[in-house]
């Protein structure tokens, strides 16, 4: 069987790619190494319960929200019910020292007065750096549809780090917290990410924050649906061995099983730094394999999923970032366990129901499960009473800076070694390529006619991250200005 | 570092790195149409330059300009001396 198009990968970018590609009149196929399309996205269920594993909430589905139009333009606006986040207070900064609570409400106009209200004395900082943030959240060809493309020529990377722009804030360390906590969700530490990155990932849920009714799962769902319909084929369980090439360019895939697929485009959307092996030496010339071997890749993670007694109602619509003391947020995995900052969120929160689960992201080195690393399926002996140790000391973590939350009990545990399991990123990062500040990342198009790449190593993390990936992507493909003028109809 | 001395490490990278013959290598080289480049190279040859001179290239307007092998050389001197 022959394709136009296969895409390597049934992640967000892979399948909105499919998607994207199907609907132009393509032959498509997915091919996916786990045996579910979209592992690290659909959740799962454990004691009666739905956990989300790599979605929580999304920024920019508001009105007038990028995301709202590509859900529109995708169709997946139809298939899925969303619910927002609280608007007095989406995502809070708890300082566990103190006790202590700072939360940002939906809209920037409205941070700036809470923020303004509880720190009278850096009102005008406040409002200069909010200003930026908004001037450079969108400043991006698919979340800005009405710049000129020619405007968004090579990138410059490096430039003033977000820790460095919040040094005028430093007689409020709790502001300073407030303002890089959002560096947790791109797994940056804020001394290494510019100013700009940081309001692309910020700026879109200062815009608006919200949940999907059922989570990862419903969308994907939808999206598999929406595939059927353009009829792309999706397969799991094909692990790519390599690319094939001929004299044009891209010819097709083959798998590791031997099994070939013909295809004149190839788009790879897994972690940038392993596409070199999937070609013959010599393919790519040494300045660009190097760059992407050596391309910096993000923090990996404990992912703890606990079942609670009663509900956990403060978390309805919101999300605790969790940090000992005030000053610049650090998400790094430097520091002992119990002294790391971390991410809290409640379980299913669109159910009808109340909260009976809690979700809790704490950053981790790929060193501290290293050992454990075994060929083959299998884990050595000893990694479950190891596994249990970290998941004593997280409920110990949880249960100290989250007293409201009760009778917390831990149903499962994600490691670095889950990470690499599910996503193949170099050491469990969890959100693969970073974008640190001095890098550049890849672009979608390359010097091989018909490969392209996609995923969030091109954009930046999150929903909307992988899904601008795809349209920037497609839109190498197919033409900027056709997908963009496509999706201006759906203004 | 002496002009020729930078000129040379300039060279030496790009040759490397884009598997350049040093024979098309001269001053006058057109990057697109004689040495086979083109725009997507762009962002590699930056990071060639950036870690074989350990220096960061801002300069977006400039970059863009550049056509030549002699341009490069002159960006790239530029930057040394404000450097040195």
């Amino acid at each position: 069987m022959s394709y136009d198009s296969i895409i390597i990968g049934a992640g967000l970018s892979g399948l909105t790619c499919a998607l994207l590609l199907g609907r132009s009149g393509r032959k498509v196929l997915v091919l996916e190494q786990n045996a579910h399309v979209a592992p690290l996205v659909r959740g799962f269920n454990r004691n009666g319960l739905y956990f989300d594993s790599g979605f929580h909430y999304a920024g920019g589905l508001g009105d007038d929200g990028p995301l709202d139009l590509f859900f529109r333009h995708l169709g997946l606006a139809g298939k899925l019910n969303l619910f927002p986040f609280a608007q007095d207070g989406f995502d809070g900064l708890r300082l566990s020292a103190t006790g202590q609570d700072f939360f940002l409400p939906v809209g920037l106009a409205n941070i700036e007065t809470v923020l303004s209200d509880r720190f009278p004395q850096a009102r005008e900082k406040i409002s200069a750096f909010l200003l930026e943030v908004s001037s450079r959240w969108r400043n991006f060809p698919y979340l800005d549809l009405d710049v000129d493309l020619a405007d968004f020529g090579i990138k410059v990377v490096h430039g003033m780090s977000l820790q460095e722009r919040l040094r005028e804030f430093e007689p409020w360390p709790q502001l300073q917290g407030i303002l890089s906590m959002h560096s947790l969700l791109y797994g940056l530490p804020p001394e290494s990410v510019s100013v700009s990155f940081n309001a692309v990932v910020a700026g879109s849920y200062y815009h608006s924050a919200h949940g999907i009714v059922g989570g990862g799962r419903s969308l994907i769902n939808a999206f598999q649906d929406l595939l059927a319909e353009a009829d792309v084929e999706i397969l799991c369980n094909k692990d790519v061995a390599g690319v094939l090439t001929g004299n044009h360019g891209v010819s097709g895939v083959r798998l590791t099983s031997g099994e070939e697929f013909p295809a004149g485009e190839v788009v790879a959307t897994l972690n940038p730094g392993l596409l070199p092996q999937l070609f013959p030496p010599g393919t790519f010339r040494p300045a660009y394999s190097k760059r992407l071997i050596n391309l910096r890749q993000t923090s990996s993670a404990y992912i703890g999923f606990f079942r609670t007694r009663g509900t956990s109602e403060f978390l309805r619509g919101r999300n605790l970032f969790i940090q000992s003391h005030p000053g610049i947020f650090n998400g790094s995995a430097d520091q002992a366990l119990e002294e790391r900052s971390f991410y809290v969120t409640g379980a299913d929160q669109g159910s009808s129901g109340g909260i009976n689960g809690v979700v809790c992201i704490v950053p981790a080195r790929y060193d501290e499960v290293s050992c454990w690393q075994a060929p083959g399926p299998g884990r050595p002996e000893g990694y479950i009473a190891w596994k249990k140790e970290i998941g004593e000391r997280l409920l110990t973590m949880l249960k100290k800076s989250c007293p409201e939350i009760s009778e917390p009990e831990l149903v499962e545990l994600g490691t670095p070694l889950t990470f690499c399991r599910y996503s193949r990123a170099n050491e469990g990062a969890v959100y693969g390529t970073g974008h640190w500040l001095g890098q550049y990342n890849p672009h979608p198009a390359t010097r091989l006619p018909g490969l392209f790449l996609s995923g969030q190593a091109v954009t930046a993390p999150g929903l909307l991250g992988a899904i601008t990936a795809a349209y920037l992507t497609c839109g190498s493909i197919l033409g900027h200005e056709h997908l963009r003028g496509e999706l201006r109809t759906c203004r | 570092m002496t002009e020729q001395e930078v000129i040379e490490l300039i060279d030496s990278s790009l040759a490397e790195e884009f598997e350049l013959e040093r024979a098309d290598m001269i001053p006058e080289a057109n990057l697109y149409e004689d040495l086979g480049l083109d725009s997507l190279d762009t962002v590699d040859m930056v990071i060639v330059l950036e870690s074989a001179f350990n220096f960061k290239i801002r300069e977006e307007e400039a970059v863009r300009e550049i056509r030549t092998l002699g341009d490069i050389h002159r960006f790239v001197l530029s930057k040394v001396e404000q450097h040195s």
